[in-house]
This record gives structure tokens, sequence and C-alpha cells, in this order.
């Protein structure tokens, strides 16, 4: 596999201003002046293959940001190596920009006041884009992002989610090599969730854009990426693939119970928690370390039922209870 | 990179600054109704500045004093408020905003050096809101004190010096809006030079007003040059002295031009992680 991200021993600090608080403090901070060092990432290691989609996940002030500025040449890094697409990107910062794109949730690069295709047609400019070549991919990028009845209006009257689509498509005029994305769903509906997400991964398969992709939400992750990187307090907690990560710590497993009859007694059942209880249902949770599905299913099937079903309790719990482990572990670090 | 492709390099960053700037200035024009209510102070001004003038002409001859009639005063009066109103609020440049807002960050990411980004978002406007504004002030003068006879060849001539006092007086303001990578607020600082530049620059009476041991130490300083002088040549007869005005304005421009790169290199290192 050939690697387009290389990040060696990166660390970033930040050295911060600190006082007491009240007028005293303020004083004091005047007279001797005090700063800490904040870690926001405390030497990290990975790779990203060509055409990934790989996920950086952690709570906020875990340095998930901290790497991105830090990749896209925002940031300068206090030690440590990295590359991507083979440059150094706080040296090449102008040229790597040519070769990738980058689309966080809460920033705008669309001007408010114009309509989208005003700031495609900029873009063109700015990534010196051959005009036919730009017509092209923009009508190209029109059509698979359905911005044609868009176009019109000026962001500014957009929904988040329209304007999200407008910002993923203005991205991609220039045929980035890499898409970096930060929290792209924040604030969006279910539907515009899914739509988003729909266009990210088939980017992803039918360009072959490699995504680095940060999000609070296991949705993103288990929709979009099938590598995952959990990053909390500057340092990597787990880096597998999204699968394993749901196995390893996988200990649960939710049983959903449709019954025939009203009021009917559950049986006591070791090791299983009542989640939610109905006349005509109930949610139960089953600690699989103690007692193994089948078991719970066999004695449930003692019961008039009309359907059962077996889920995995979601990717956030899985994903807290890292961050939980990790915070207690790495605890007197300082946090960004 | 070479100094030599870097050279080659710049036509290319300058037609990029003129798309930003050509998409700045059709952005303005989406709430140009905005921009007109925005005139309504330079209404009051070269309102209350006629009737100011007329009452000190019934004590002492104003044009034996300045060598400009009440009515050239006005026009003059216009000119100069068009350029000092035209520049960006006292807080700054976007610079300011977008490195507190972590807005940076996208700017950066882009190839196209930030300065030249935001060159093009800055001069775009004040240009469109120069010309808002002097053409309004053109009809209040017309209304209250009546036409003067200008010049075509000294109206283009000031005008294009107005717009080489933009991209100088821009680097700074740049520069200023810079040291938000260090202090909290550059308020302050940005107050200060606007103040320099009112008063010293000759914003509300030519230099030829002025004492003249004040006047002599203003033709020496920068601000005369950003103000005085294009706004002067609005109002001459012949276009004399726009050569030597316009070489003292890109001196301006390119001195501040060290200061400027020198803040953004290192405050470029400064840049830190909003949000995580």
């Amino acid at each position: 596999m050939n690697a387009i991200v290389e990040v060696h021993a990166l660390r970033k600090e930040f050295r911060r201003r600190v006082r007491a608080s009240g007028i005293r403090g303020v004083l004091q901070s005047f007279a001797s002046p005090r700063q800490e060092t904040v870690v926001a990432l405390g030497g990290i290691d990975f790779r990203m293959e060509a055409g990934e989609s790989l996920a950086l996940i952690g709570p906020n002030g875990a340095g998930k940001s901290t790497t991105i500025k830090t990749l896209t040449g925002i940031l300068h890094p206090t030690s440590g190596t990295a590359t991507v697409l083979g440059m150094v990107p706080w040296k090449q910062r102008t040229q790597l920009a040519l070769q990738l794109a980058t689309v966080f949730g809460q920033r705008s690069q669309l001007w408010f006041h114009l309509p989208a295709g005003e700031t495609f047609d900029l873009l063109a400019h700015i990534y010196e884009l051959p005009r036919a070549e730009y017509r092209a991919r923009r009508d190209e990028l029109i059509e698979r992002f359905d911005l044609g009845p868009l176009l019109g209006t000026s962001v500014r009257k957009l929904s988040l989610g329209q304007r999200m689509r407008c910002e993923i498509a203005a991205s991609l005029l220039h045929r980035p090599r890499i898409l970096f994305l930060d929290e792209p769903t924040i604030g969006l509906d279910v539907i515009a969730k899914q739509t988003i997400r729909e266009l990210i991964r088939e980017l992803n398969r039918n360009e072959g854009v490699s995504v680095l992709l940060t999000s609070h939400d296991a949705g993103d992750i288990e929709h979009l990426c099938k590598r995952v990187i959990v990053i909390n307090h500057g340092v990597i907690a787990f880096d597998d693939r999204v699968s394993t990560l749901r196995r390893r710590h996988l200990q649960k497993k939710v049983i959903r119970i449709r019954l025939n009859e009203s009021s009917v007694t559950l049986p006591a059942l070791a090791h299983v928690e009542v989640l939610s209880r109905s006349d005509y249902g109930a949610k139960l949770e089953v600690d699989t370390r103690e007692r193994a599905v089948a078991e719970v299913m066999a004695e449930l099937g003692t019961l008039p039922l009309a359907d059962i079903t077996i889920e995995d309790p979601p990717m956030e719990e899985i994903i807290a209870e890292i961050y939980a482990a990790r915070s207690t572990a790495a605890r007197g670090v300082s946090e960004p | 990179m070479s100094a030599s492709s870097s050279l080659l390099g710049i036509p290319r960053l300058l037609r990029k600054t003129v798309a930003v700037a050509e998409v700045t200035v059709a952005s303005q024009l989406a709430y140009v109704g905005e921009q007109l209510v925005r005139t309504i102070f330079l209404v009051l001004i070269l309102y209350t500045f006629t009737q100011l003038w007329n009452a000190t002409n019934r004590f002492q001859d104003v044009e034996a004093v300045t060598g400009l009639s009440i009515a050239q005063l006005i026009w003059y009066l216009v000119f100069t408020e068009s350029i000092l109103l035209s520049a960006p609020g006292l807080r700054g440049t976007q610079v300011d905003e977008d490195v507190k807002s972590g807005d940076l960050a996208y700017r950066l990411a882009k190839p196209i050096p930030y300065p030249f980004f935001q060159l093009g978002a800055d001069v775009g406007s004040r240009v469109f809101r120069f010309a808002i504004n002097l053409v309004v002030g053109c009809l209040v003068a017309l209304v209250v004190v009546g036409p003067i006879r200008l010049s075509p060849l000294s109206v283009a001539a000031a005008v294009g010096l107005t717009l080489t006092v933009f991209v100088a007086d821009w680097v700074w303001i740049f520069s200023i809006s810079l040291l938000s990578f260090w202090v909290e607020d550059t308020f302050g600082l940005h107050l200060l030079y606007r103040r320099l530049l009112m008063l010293l620059g000759g914003m509300l009476l030519p230099l030829e007003a002025y004492p003249e041991w004040l006047a002599a130490i203003c033709r020496k300083l920068p601000f005369a040059y950003l103000v005085y002088h294009p706004s002067r040549l609005f109002v001459q007869h012949e276009p004399s002295g726009f050569g030597h005005a316009r070489l003292m304005v890109l001196l301006i421009g390119v001195v501040g031009l060290l200061p400027l790169w020198t803040l953004y290199r290192f405050g470029l290192r400064r840049v830190s992680a909003q949000g995580g």
C-alpha cells in the first residue's frame, strides 16, 4: 500500500498564560506573569494509505483539530515529523493546498451574501483551474450534489444541510487527493446527515479520494470509515478497524422483545438489566462477559414472543467507555 | 523556492487577488441599501461644515487663509471623508476576527497567501465604499454649495492616486491587525492610527489652513500623502504634484511591507488551534 500521510512522534505544545481570579489575580499577573505549557499532541504516530477513509475521534480538547491543522500546514508542530503526499505541510503549505481540501463543519468558505456559484468561480481562480476543466467539474458536482436549485440563492438563505452540500462541492472543484473533514455533520438533521455521508462515501469509492474525518457523531464513523483512531489527551488510545473497536469494547448486547400478551411477568435473569418496559415489550441489556446471549434468548423463549431483536449498543457508548478509560490513565496531562 | 521563482509567481498571485476583490465588490453590491444608509453621517458632516465655513467667512476671509473658496473646501471635504469613511472599521481588517474565531485556518489552507487574499477583500470593499461615498458626497456638495470647476485630468489623477493610497494604507492597517497574534485587542492601535490620519493628514482642513509650523511638520509626515494630497488634487485645476505624491505613497506602502512580512512570518507560528 501507498502511504499518503505519515506522522511520526508529532508533538504540539502551546504556552498559555495563567492567572488567579479577581482583581488581585490580574494585578499579580502583571507583576509576575505565569505561563503553563499545554500539551495538545503528545507525540502521535500513524499512517494513512491512499484511498483510505479514516476517522479521528476523541472528546473536546483531545487533539483532533490540532492534528488536522498540523497536517494541513496551519500549525507548526513543536517536534516530530509529518508528511502529506510527500510534502512537509508546514513548510510547503501552499503547494500542498493544491492537492488537498478541508471542510470545517463550523466554518464556511462560501461568501455569505452571494450564491455559492460565485465562490465556485473564485475558487477556480485561486486553484488556477483551466476554464473548460473547471466548468466540466463544476457541472458534474452540481449534478452529483443536486445543487442546481440552490445555485441562484445567496448562501445566507440556505439551510445548514444545503450549505454543507455546497461547502463540500466547493472543496472538491480542484479534485483533491485528500479530504480533511472536521465535524462535517455537526448541527445537521438526520436526513441531511445521511445525504452528506452518502456523498462522502461515493467520493471515496468512485474517485478514490482519501478521507480523514473528525467527528463526535458515531454514525459518521460507522457509515464512512473502516479504520478509526481514538485520540485523547493528545495521545492515541486506539488505532484499528472500526469492527475491531466494536468487538474489543463490546461487552454488552441489547435485546428488544415484543410480546403477544400484555402484562406478562419477565423471568428474573442474571446479569441482565431491564432498560425499559412497556405492556407489550421490553428492552434488556446483557453483560456478555458474564453471560452468553444464547442463554438469555433460551430463557426468553418461554415467553409469548411476537418478535425479538439483538443489537449492539450504540457506538457512542463504546467511545465513551474508551475515553473514560484513557482519562483515568492520562490524568495529570494538561488538556488543551 | 528561489527568489526568482517567487517573483515570477507574483503576477499569478495578483490575478488571484483581483479575483478576490471582484467577488468582494459583488458581495457588497448585495446590500447596497445598507451602504447608502451609512452615508448619512457624511451628509451631516458636509452640511455642518458648510454652515461653519459660512459663519467663519463673516469674520475672516476663508479663501485668503486657506487658498480655497468655501465651495472648494466642501468639495475637498467630500474627498477626504470619502477616503477615510471607506476605511475598514476601527476593529481593523478581518484579521483580528479571523485570528480570534479560528477562521484563519480556512484561509491558510488555500493556495493563496493570506495577506494577498485579505488585500483583495479589503481593498475591493474599500473601493466600493469609496465610490458610494464619493457619489453621495458630490451630490450633497452640489446641493449645498453648488458646482465648482473640476479638471477631468486632476480628478482622474486624484482617483488614481487614491487607489494607490488604499493599498499603502492597507499595508499599515493589516500590519496593526497582525498584532492580534500577540495582543488581545488592536482597537487602541487602530484608533491611534486613524486619528493621526485625520489630524495630521488634513481631513477637515487642507494643510494651507494649518499654522505654518504645523503644516511644515505635516508635510514631512506620511499621513498627508494618504489624505491631503489626493483630496487637494481633486479640487485643483491641474494635476501638478501627482508624480511626487504617487512616488511617496508607493514608498509608504513599500516601507510598510517590512513590518507586515515580519509580523506575518512570526505571527503564523503563534496560530493556535481553536476547538481542540
